[in-house]
């Protein structure tokens, strides 16, 4: 098998797990517990209509037990106790690979990514259209930004950087969608947590690559072996720093919006506060990512 | 030892004002600072107006960066909905400590982006030509000045969500000892992240101008703000390290 060939069948198979994962559950009946007086099982997909109420949920989950009379806030069932049994026993219980809303919302990004390259491939020709040429326009910035940074023989890092800014800057505008149960993804801190560890992996592997073990553990003994401990702390840091940064941002702007507007009782404010916060704020912090990650691996192997 | 709601509120609204008041202070500095250098430098170069007010508006959006942290710390005291399950007087040091650490923690960094746009604006009336290398040294300037903020955002957050609100076996002194430990833990991120901040900032502003005198060298410029920026930004490194100990071992 070539090594195109086998990129395409990776990404297949990732796309087919995501599928799995976001829509199996979803026509099976999703317990929430029950209800304290009558016993009746109620789900949590169904009972959330507006976004409003989402980010409440997100932020104190403690106003289902409230709203609902329920028992047991977690105590949830699925479709599948057996399929739910081995993603437990896999991933553990925590909360980023049962979270089904983000799951579809990546899905539907991915969609969105997919299909957009093969209409931009398929539509693309020497007489640009409007669509093409931003995308042209985007990809030669960040094409001349790895060159300046990174050096000519290095120019292939660029396809790295502009799908990390393209997928970072798509997951903020996604905010503009008014539709019930869309959410940005990069406000579930699960996923700026993930980009982050795998710029700040790719800084690593790359430095190893260059050069070599000894010289790689001898980096964190620096000025002596006694500040290695701190040196490690420092490069968790930057992951924790790197990807707070873009959570926090987009976050606080979905808070803000959300109270504020709720305050003005939706008139005109949520226009500008999302113009601000979403399109402003999301393309800044999409590109400010992209920068941070890629002038951590310039330190580490420009000469 | 659970409090009344009305007593918890005077922690939560105390740690709310705070929290957005310090940071306004700091980020209305910052980018006024900004914004006087911008009508200098259109006094300068009137033909650059366009792209000075550009960069001004970006440079200030990241400025308020920091601010909006504080405000989204205040909302979640406001509305988040602590007085619900009732909580203890550790609980309620925490809530206040949340504020106390985000206002404090983005005040220096504030500060220094705000000089560091500064000196990129002023960079920009100097040498127009080059705005673009100049504005994405600034970006990555900020970026990495506001990092204590992060860590200070990263606390507050800890402080509000993993301090349980009721303590297991409450005893008097052992309820002073965490409500201290709590309490300083959030000054600790506010005060050792405010010479890193404005040290970093001092660092990224002298980048700025040094690129728009000599653009060609941008990559060692670059290089060695991050170098200088990272050794800064230990110490703010040590006083988040500090901070965890305090919330979680004391």
């Amino acid at each position: 098998m070539s090594k195109k060939m086998s990129l395409k069948t990776i990404l297949l198979i990732f796309f087919v797990v995501e599928l799995i994962i976001a829509f199996f559950f979803l026509g099976k009946t999703l317990h929430f517990g029950s209800q304290k007086d009558t016993g009746k099982k109620i789900w949590l997909e169904e009972k959330t209509e507006t976004m409003n109420q989402e980010i409440d949920f997100d932020i104190q989950p403690d106003l289902y037990v409230k709203k609902y009379n329920v028992d047991e806030p977690w105590e949830f069932t699925y479709g599948s106790k057996w399929l739910y049994g081995k993603f437990v026993k896999m991933f553990g219980d925590g909360s980023a690979i049962l979270n089904f809303r983000l799951w579809r919302m990546l899905l539907y990004l991915d969609i969105f990514i997919i299909l957009a390259a093969a209409f931009i491939r398929a539509k693309s020709s020497k007489l640009p259209s409007k669509i093409q040429l931003i995308f042209e326009m985007i990809y030669g910035f960040i094409d001349d930004l790895v060159i300046e940074t990174l050096g000519e023989n290095r120019k292939h890092f660029t396809q790295f950087f502009f799908t990390i800014f393209l997928f970072i800057w798509l997951s903020n505008w996604t905010a503009l969608l008014p539709i019930p149960g869309i959410s940005e993804p990069t406000r579930n801190l699960n996923v700026p947590l993930g980009l982050g560890f795998m710029s700040i992996a790719l800084v690593h592997f790359m430095s190893l690559k260059k050069k070599g073990i000894v010289d790689y553990v001898k980096g964190f003994c620096e000025p002596i072996f006694i500040m290695a401990p701190l040196n490690i702390v420092g490069e968790v840091s930057k992951v924790i720093s790197i990807s707070f940064r873009l959570f926090g941002n987009i976050f606080g702007g979905a808070i803000i919006t959300l109270v504020v507007s709720s305050l003005t009782h939706y008139v005109i404010v949520p226009v500008g506060l999302n113009l601000f916060f979403t399109m402003f704020a999301g393309t800044i912090q999409a590109f400010v990512f992209t920068m941070l990650s890629l002038t951590y691996l310039s330190m580490e192997i420009v000469d | 030892m659970v409090l009344e709601a009305d007593i918890l509120k005077v922690f939560l609204y105390t740690g709310a004002a705070l929290s957005t008041g310090i940071a306004s202070l700091s980020a209305g500095f910052g980018e006024g600072y900004a914004a006087a250098h911008t009508a200098r430098s259109i006094m300068r170069q009137p033909n650059a107006s366009s792209v000075l007010t550009r960069t001004m508006l970006i440079s200030q959006a990241v400025v308020e960066s920091g601010a909006i942290f504080a405000l989204v710390i205040s909302m979640l005291l406001l509305f988040g909905g602590f007085t619900q399950g009732g909580a203890d007087w550790a609980k309620a040091f925490s809530l206040l400590g949340a504020g106390l650490a985000i206002g404090l923690g983005c005040t220096g960094p504030n500060f220094g982006s705000g000089y560091s746009a500064a000196r990129a604006i002023e960079g920009i009336g100097r040498n127009p030509s080059k705005s673009g290398r100049i504005t994405a040294n600034m970006l990555i300037g900020q970026a990495i000045t506001e990092s204590g903020t992060i860590f200070a955002l990263v606390v507050s957050l800890l402080l509000l969500y993993t301090v349980p609100a009721q303590m297991p076996e409450p005893s008097l002194a052992k309820m002073i000892m965490k409500a201290c430990a709590y309490i300083t833990a959030g000054i600790v991120i506010g005060i050792g992240t405010f010479g890193p901040g404005t040290g970093i900032g001092y660092v990224a502003g002298k980048a700025n101008i040094s690129i728009s005198k000599h653009s060609k060298d941008q990559g060692v410029i670059t290089r060695t703000m991050f170098l200088g920026a990272a050794v800064s930004e230990s110490t703010a490194i040590y006083a988040l390290v500090i901070s965890f100990l305090l919330i979680f071992v004391s």
